[in-house]
């Protein structure tokens, strides 16, 4: 599983995985995401195009992250997760915590950054 | 794989969970299977194997778990034996909805995927063993 920092700006967060969120996968980028994510206290956009797997030990980050970033008043959001991942955010009732958007312009609304 | 049966043998460790599950895949890739079939199927071994990893036993020793694959054209049946202490997933409350992120809990959502994602998931106590069968359909009806 790879990690990318596709932006980051004073207000925003912007990463990107790709590959399998397993056991692997979470091993792997676990430590990097909370600290980029959590760790940099800023909105949060999560781009899961590329992310082709998820289980609940990567739902785990997601959530602990997510909740780490809203006892500051911040916001995650995950963008273009693929049908089975999206399932997966649904049917687990993640989705509900942190919003599914379909592109950035969505993800920009529903952080309420420019 | 259509109409075979499979029975193997693991570890209750992170390497065999592993092993396993790239066993499985293995056995998967080449019938073509849709996308949603194999995600299923691996959703339900590293869901359920590392319940039983984690939570199963009340030692530290490492024990074996059986693992009993029987798949037709149309499903797979796919069947877990351990000798860790009682644990039906079946009767276990499944996490209430969240409220808020604040008030939510991060675990407790492997059980649910699967009972939820797979077609049928059915548990028995045999001889102070869990066995637990899950089924996934392999082909869209």
């Amino acid at each position: 599983m790879d990690l990318k920092v596709v932006d980051v700006k004073p207000g925003l967060t912007h990463i990107a995985l790709e590959g399998k969120l397993d056991v692997e996968g979470e091993e792997q980028i676990g430590r990097q995401f909370e600290q980029l994510t959590s760790g940099a206290s800023k909105p949060t956009v999560v781009d899961m195009s590329e992310v082709t797997y998820l289980a609940s030990l990567g739902i785990r980050l997601l959530f602990t992250c997510a909740k780490s970033l809203a006892t500051e008043g911040k916001k995650m959001v995950v963008v273009n997760a693929q049908p089975m991942v999206e399932e997966t955010l649904r049917t687990s009732g993640t989705a509900g915590l942190i919003p599914i958007a379909r592109d950035m312009e969505e993800a920009y609304g529903l952080l309420g950054v420019k | 794989m259509m109409n075979e049966r499979y029975h193997f043998t693991m570890k209750t460790t992170r390497d065999g969970l592993l092993d396993t599950i790239n066993r499985v895949n293995a056995l998967l890739e080449p019938r073509q299977l849709p996308n949603r079939a194999v995600y299923v199927v691996n959703l339900v071994f590293e869901e359920i194997l590392t319940n039983i990893i984690k939570y199963g036993f009340d030692d530290d020793a490492v024990h074996d778990i059986e693992v009993r694959l029987e798949a037709d054209s149309e499903q797979m049946l796919i069947e877990f034996e351990d000798d860790g202490r009682e644990f039906d997933p079946l009767s276990s409350s499944p996490p209430l909805p969240d409220e808020s992120l604040l008030a939510g809990e991060p675990g407790g959502r492997g059980l649910l995927l699967v009972t939820k994602m797979a077609n049928s998931v059915k548990y028995r106590r045999e001889n102070e063993k869990n066995i637990l069968t899950v089924g996934v359909r392999l082909r869209e009806i």
